[in-house]
């Protein structure tokens, strides 16, 4: 027998042939550690996940970083939450925000999904090539040393083209869409090509933080500038609670006013935490002006630990995983409903149906994330006869804001004012359009 | 010229003074200026009687000189040879005011260089009995008897600009704390229990890089809060540094009842694992791990991993840092925090005078026997902390009033009830 055959790959696949003789059920998990960026990969949170799971568990670790783990007897819904929370451990890594869930961690139902497991391994056996996201490998680390300098990369440089923008819709139970809002917002990823190409901006934590302390202000110079032929009645950027205070944004602030444009500054928790006294003035500030604070990032591990209505938000974020169809996270989605936030909750990063379900069971009336975006799209697709463009270029296309790259639409009022109507969020403008 | 209304003393320093200035290259000693007048009223005669037991044997040993001034300030002529000494005194001295009025209370004159300045502020000082009040002269503001040194021709009324922490900052302060010995810096202070009018009882000891200090030594005049996330990562920086101070020593002094100050991703370090490994672990449940909550929130995923591992160890948690009004936001409890940190502030006396019902809720909330009010710097604050309901308290007043307790006791067996 030569070393290959003896190698993890070999190894994995004689277990599973044993274990499947058995009348267990088995699940085979395959973590993409080698898919996260570098520094992710060498985090001790993975060495411990992997204590912890290892300890009742067959782990395995392939030549690339990637781990194999077989579970015995679990319930598919058991072990969906288990890896959501394996998932929640990296929420900044693009393999993670970027792409559907599977690209970080797959799982296959050995009864049924064998042969395919089994080919993958296969195809592992004797390759040692790494696959990596986003070029990262030949980045150096932000530090305090090259912060200024990228600071003042990003100050000079025009964001437009790195700005997106993501619907926030209604579905009806009759799955019909209306659009109610805009958010506006810049990526790592984008940043890393069209600003910041240098650095991994995703390596310090606090760094990245100070960083968009001028990267709002950018966002919001790309808003003006950009021209959007119809600039949408609502639209919301992130923000830290400084920016608020910041002359910038009181221009801004007074400009869309003026237009007749509402902003929703989406707030993170852990800015309040820095300063609680800012969060109460700047939400006295943005009401002076009609404006709007939407409480972000609430996932299921924050429905655990907070009150979210104790920050008195006008609109709250709730991130879908599996792990929020556990009974606790509905009780409590339904205590913020009871006290006051009924029509204030969005359901965000819904990549699949699973997420409008459990939102509509769940009495939640707002969605965003990449299958509304699909939904979208195609939608606006069965109305745009003229034109055959792929699903996916249209939905790119509608997620620009700048010039130069709306011309790839050849039909722009198609997207700008989507014809299947937008609806006013408030409670009390609930006419439609 | 003498003024005619200068106490006896003051006399003396004036002469002696003119004494030197005949022949400024053979002055024997500097100066050290206490501005006694900067601290609250309240403050003085505790400070006063500290300052004189701490000077009297320099001033007996070595033949130092004081002079008390009319206004309470001080002037101490001492040998330059010991200054390491002085400065020593100094460190003490300024532990025990509030933080706000330490920055302008001592400066030291190197008096071959300095006389000219020096003989201008002792001539502005003198001739002022504190029963006076003197309005025909403007009292020059702290700041500006302090910045009085310096060549800059600052209008009195203007304060010192605060600079905001900036990266290149941020970077020189960091690689200096590579080759810095912190034992220097590291500090202690006890979390006491005071129950009706008792005596603190120390129930541990916070174990922490003095902020101020490293300030003030390195970073003179910066405001912390103008760049937060940046101070985010200087906290742990330190945070990690005084980790692996503690991981160095030998002496048996952090080996019990002690808390530290941690960032979550340290939690899951090895240097966190090296830290575990010398404590035995009988007495890991006097140990309180101090994250904040900017730090929790911040990666919650991480928390409860961090906070798990901990607690398995035996070890406990403390959510430290919260203020009045993020206490509104945090359920201990739910965290599952052994203790809650809030910090003192008068807003919270004054809270309490408009009756404002919602912070006895939230103390309510998180169960006042876990909860420590920190920072406290009067008596008052102690009654309020009281009127909450929470006995364990932490700051200066509570230094001092172990410091005067007769024979500090330390509770042996810790116990949190549930």
């Amino acid at each position: 027998m030569d070393a290959l055959s003896q190698g993890p790959e070999q190894q994995i696949i004689d277990a599973v042939e044993r274990l499947l003789k058995s009348p267990d059920n088995f699940y085979a998990v395959r973590i993409f550690v080698s898919r996260l960026l570098p520094i992710h990969q060498n985090d001790n949170k993975i060495a411990v996940i992997l204590h912890i799971l290892g300890e009742n568990n067959y782990l395995y670790k392939l030549s690339n970083q990637d781990v194999i783990l077989i579970i015995r007897n679990v319930k598919k819904d058991h072990l969906e939450e288990l890896l959501d929370s394996i998932r929640a451990l990296f929420p900044r890594d693009p393999a993670i925000l970027q792409h559907p869930p599977e690209y970080f961690i797959h799982s296959y139902n050995l009864r049924t999904e064998y042969r395919l497991f089994v080919a993958e391994i296969d195809k592992m056996a004797g390759k040692d090539v790494p696959s990596l996201a986003n070029n990262a490998i030949n980045k150096t680390p932000l530090t305090p040393e090259n912060l200024e300098g990228e600071e003042q990369r990003a100050k000079l440089s025009n964001l437009a083209d790195a700005v997106r923008r993501q619907a926030v819709v209604t579905v009806s139970s009759d799955k019909k869409i209306k659009v109610l809002f805009y958010e506006l917002f810049t990526s790592t990823a984008l940043l890393g090509q069209r600003a910041i190409p240098n650095v991994n901006l995703l390596s310090d934590a606090w760094l990245f933080q100070h960083l968009t302390e001028t990267l709002d202000l950018k966002v919001i110079e790309a808003v003006q500038v950009s021209n959007m032929t119809f600039v949408p009645p609502v639209i919301s950027l992130n923000l830290n609670i400084s920016t608020v205070f910041t002359p910038m944004f009181a221009e801004f602030s007074q400009a869309m006013k003026e237009k007749g444009v509402t902003l929703i500054a989406e707030i993170q928790v852990r800015d309040i935490f820095s300063n609680a006294a800012e969060y109460a003035k700047a939400k006295d500030l943005l009401h002076q002006s009609g404006h709007k604070v939407l409480l972000d990032g609430i996932s299921h591990n924050s429905l655990l630990f907070l009150d979210v209505m104790s920050f008195e938000p006008d609109l709250i974020k709730i991130i879908w995983s599996s792990q929020l169809e556990d009974a606790y996270d509905i009780e409590v989605v339904q205590q913020i409903q009871e006290k006051g936030g009924k029509n204030k909750i969005i359901l965000c990063r819904c990549d699949d149906e699973k997420a409008l379900m459990w939102g509509m069971t769940n009495k939640v009336m707002f969605f965003q994330g990449y299958f509304v975006d699909k939904m979208v799209s195609a939608l606006a697709k069965s109305l745009c006869k003229d034109f055959g463009c792929p699903l996916a270029d249209c939905i790119e296309n509608h997620k620009v804001i700048s010039d130069t790259l709306r011309r790839k639409c050849p039909n722009i009022k198609m997207i700008d004012n989507p014809p299947f109507g937008t609806a006013k969020i408030w409670e009390d403008e609930n006419a439609e359009n | 010229m003498l003024k005619t209304d200068l106490t006896r003393q003051e006399s003396q320093l004036v002469l002696s003074l003119k004494k030197f200035e005949a022949n400024l290259n053979r002055i024997p000693y500097d100066a050290l200026y206490l501005q006694t007048s900067v601290l609250p009223e309240s403050e003085k005669s505790n400070f006063l009687s500290a300052v004189n037991d701490m000077l009297q044997p320099m001033i007996l040993l070595h033949k130092w000189q004081k002079f008390f001034l009319g206004n309470d300030d001080i002037v101490l002529l001492f040998s330059p040879e010991q200054k390491d000494e002085l400065e020593a005194i100094i460190f003490k001295i300024k532990f025990f005011v509030p933080e706000e009025s330490s920055e302008d209370l001592t400066k030291i004159y190197t008096l071959k260089k300095q006389f000219k300045e020096f003989m201008a502020l002792v001539n502005s000082q003198v001739g002022k009995k504190k029963e006076t009040n003197n309005t025909d002269e403007k009292a020059a503001p702290a700041k500006a008897v302090a910045a009085g040194a310096a060549k800059e021709k600052d209008k009195p009324e203007e304060k010192i600009k605060k600079q905001p922490l900036t990266p290149k900052m941020l970077s020189t302060v960091e690689n200096s704390l590579k080759g810095t010995d912190f034992a220097n810096m590291i500090r202690r202070q006890s979390v006491c229990a005071v129950v009706g009018s008792s005596h603190p009882q120390s129930m541990f000891d916070e174990v922490f890089v003095s902020v101020a200090d490293l300030r003030d030594t390195m970073l003179p005049n910066v405001d912390f809060s103008l760049t937060p996330w940046l101070f985010q990562h200087l906290t742990e920086t330190l945070d990690k540094r005084v980790l692996s101070h503690i991981n160095r020593h030998d002496e048996g002094s952090f080996k019990s009842h002690f808390s530290v100050n941690l960032n979550v991703s340290t939690i899951l370090s090895p240097d966190f694992v090296s830290f575990d490994k010398e404590i035995p672990s009988t007495f890991k449940n006097t140990i309180f791990l101090e994250l904040q909550p900017v730090d929790i929130f911040s990666d919650l995923a991480s928390y409860i991993m961090a906070k798990n591992f901990a607690k398995e160890r035996g070890y406990k948690i403390c959510v430290d840092g919260i203020s009045h009004t993020s206490l509104r936001y945090i359920d201990r409890e739910r965290l599952g925090a052994d203790l809650i940190k809030m910090f003192w502030s008068q807003d919270i006396l004054r809270r309490l005078e408009e009756n404002d019902e919602t912070l006895q809720e939230d103390v309510k909330r998180n169960g006042p026997s876990r909860m420590v009010l920190a920072r406290v710097d009067d008596a008052k604050a102690i009654d309020v902390g009281h009127t909450l309901g929470i006995n364990i308290f932490q700051g200066r007043y509570v230094q001092k009033m172990l410091s005067s307790a007769p024979g500090k006791r330390r509770v042996t067996s810790f116990y949190i009830g549930k």
